[in-house]
């Protein structure tokens, strides 16, 4: 097979249509790459076996000349938080490790209803909570562009699989900031939409008013031809939003936009202190680029988001030792069959043997905000702030269409550098929180890469339910930067 | 500040046990965290904000939309009698 080695969703789909390729010949390179590099980790479970029943008969059907969907026989990863019918679903956990699923996540049956074949299931950190990937029970993924390094988390097996060429593109989950991060530290797109955009049916819950699910990939057409596919109503879960799926794609491809359309909004407040040099100097090149392409440039203040780290670790927490307390070794999990005194023995027993540290702890803080006496003082009070923080958007998007900022303060780090300082890894997030607490569209773009060839992404948040405009800024910013993966 | 008291009773409530071996580095971790969260004291949240509660999502009506089987429901369980999870006694005679 004679291709370029880094392949988007689109152009897979153009050589299918061509016959430049068959599904079966793209699975076999995927799959190839896949049995080579097993020590990045990127992948919990793979599915061969099935993915090459699907990619034979998405063969024929090419063959015969049939007009398909544009995902028929595409491969793509997904996270192992998304349940798939009889197959292990771990989130990552020890809890989870001999869990098998009794039906189908709303997300995965979206994308093979269209034809995509699942590759397997991503690595990340346990119940997605960590920005490392490191929190695994299976152990850490690693960075594809320099092996000592984490590739962000907790969506890090994805991010990993598609910067390594381990899969075209893969779904996610962001809760504060768990696809753009990885996206952001393995130089690839990672898109999350508007809270309520993509159904969390069967996907495991970690902080539920906070999750939402989304692409990573390799071109901002690719992520609107994912977000396409597995956005739209659910009736299975309470938050998802009546609404059609996005019809992004077709939009972008009218091509009839410009840099002079639109105004991009820089809370300059936010990027004072506590950003890398190199992210800092690459950002503000990044600013004049923009400036001289045609987009207007202008200040916008969140006073608030100084706030975000702080109400994100008491509302996600909340909510996890909420969720988390179904873990109980009795319905499904892990299950010592030790002798103890009493079914609470019990659960404590399987409780502690099942779950990591860091979950541990978040639980804990979830417990302790949650308790009697404090529930004021943290939890209601996270709530009015975080209003505050929804606020300011507001105001912000009456002037602006975006706002842009770096994804990440810093670059990707070594393995076991944050390993005993949990708060400086919460801190981290400090730019992606904030559009969870609003529930906004969020992306995350390469632009740059550092002096030690480390890639460094773009962040661009838009106003609610304005994915299409967020994802046509987005492509005009990928044409102007021309980022290409240099491994 | 928390105290080495304050964790285990929290570890209690949330059934959970911590290794004596990691107790003190998870006081240290867990009370950095909640003086970095008391950052929230300074917010002044406007007087508007004061009748905020936490939203209330709307539910759909109780009927079945996929049915699973009580055999494939249980599958994942370690116990189960007579396609019950079974538990341990948890009540006294």
């Amino acid at each position: 097979m004679n291709k370029k080695e880094f392949l988007t969703i689109e152009e897979i789909a153009e050589g299918f249509r061509s016959q430049d390729f068959t599904p079966s010949s793209i699975l076999d390179y995927f799959f190839n790459n896949i049995n080579q590099n097993r020590k990045i980790n990127a992948y919990i479970s793979t599915y061969e076996d099935d993915a090459i029943l699907m990619a034979e008969k998405f063969d024929k059907l090419f063959k015969e000349g049939n007009e398909l969907d544009i995902l028929s026989g595409i491969p793509i990863s997904l996270k192992d938080i998304f349940l798939v019918k009889d197959k292990l679903c771990t989130c990552g956990s020890k809890m989870l490790s001999n869990y098998i699923s009794n039906y189908d996540s709303t997300v995965k049956k979206k994308l093979t209803e269209k034809g995509a074949i699942i590759l397997g299931k991503t690595n990340m950190d346990e119940f997605a909570m960590g920005s490392s990937t490191e929190t695994s029970f299976f152990g850490p993924t690693l960075n594809p562009w320099d092996l000592d390094r984490v590739p962000g988390g907790s969506s890090g097996g994805s991010a990993a699989s598609v910067a390594g060429k381990l899969a075209p593109a893969s779904i996610g989950t962001d809760t504060g900031g768990s696809i753009r991060q990885p996206a952001s530290f393995c130089g690839v797109v990672g898109l999350k939409p508007t809270y309520g955009r993509v159904s969390r049916y069967g996907m495991i819950a970690f902080a539920s008013s906070l999750d939402q699910a989304g692409p990573l990939t390799l071109s901002v057409n690719d992520s609107a031809i994912l977000l396409d596919a597995v956005s739209g109503f659910d009736e299975r879960d309470t938050t998802s939003l009546k609404l059609p799926p996005t019809n992004c794609y077709e939009s972008l491809k009218k091509n009839d936009f410009s840099p002079n359309d639109y105004v991009i909004g820089i809370p300059y407040n936010l990027l004072e202190e506590g950003l890398d040099p190199e992210v800092k100097n690459n950002f503000n090149i990044l600013v004049e680029k923009l400036k001289s392409s045609g987009f207007r440039i202008e200040e916008v203040s969140l006073p608030n988001s100084k706030y975000a780290v702080a109400i994100y670790y008491i509302i996600a927490p909340s909510e996890a030792s909420s969720n988390l307390s179904r873990y109980d070794g009795i319905r499904y999990g892990l299950s010592n069959d030790s002798d103890v005194d009493s079914l609470d023995d019990f659960y404590v027993m399987n409780r502690s043997e099942g779950f990591g540290e860091e979950v541990k702890r978040r639980i804990m803080l979830g417990t302790y905000a949650l308790s009697s006496g404090y529930y004021d003082a943290y939890y209601l009070k996270a709530v009015k702030v975080k209003k505050m923080i929804e606020d300011d958007f507001g105001k912000a998007f009456e002037k602006v269409d975006c706002i842009l900022s770096p994804t990440s303060p810093e670059l990707p780090f070594k393995l076991g550098e944050k390993k005993d300082n949990p708060l400086s890894m919460y801190l981290s997030d400090i730019l992606t929180i904030p559009a969870n607490l609003a529930q906004l569209p969020s992306i995350s773009i390469p632009f740059n890469v550092s002096s030690s060839n480390l890639p460094i992404g773009a962040q661009l948040t838009g106003d609610k339910l304005c994915e299409e405009s967020l994802l046509k800024i987005s492509s005009l910013i990928e044409k102007e930067v021309d980022f290409k993966i240099t491994i | 500040m928390i105290d080495k008291k304050e964790v285990i009773k929290i570890s209690k409530l949330s059934r959970l046990s911590i290794e004596d071996k990691k107790v003190d580095s998870f006081i240290k971790n867990f009370s950095e965290i909640i003086q970095y969260i008391n950052l929230l004291e300074e917010a002044n949240v406007p007087k508007r904000n004061d009748n905020l509660k936490v939203e209330d999502y709307s539910v759909r009506d109780d009927s079945v939309i996929e049915k699973l089987e009580v055999e494939d429901v249980v599958k994942n369980s370690a116990k189960v009698e007579n396609n019950f999870f079974a538990v341990k006694k948890v009540i006294d005679e």
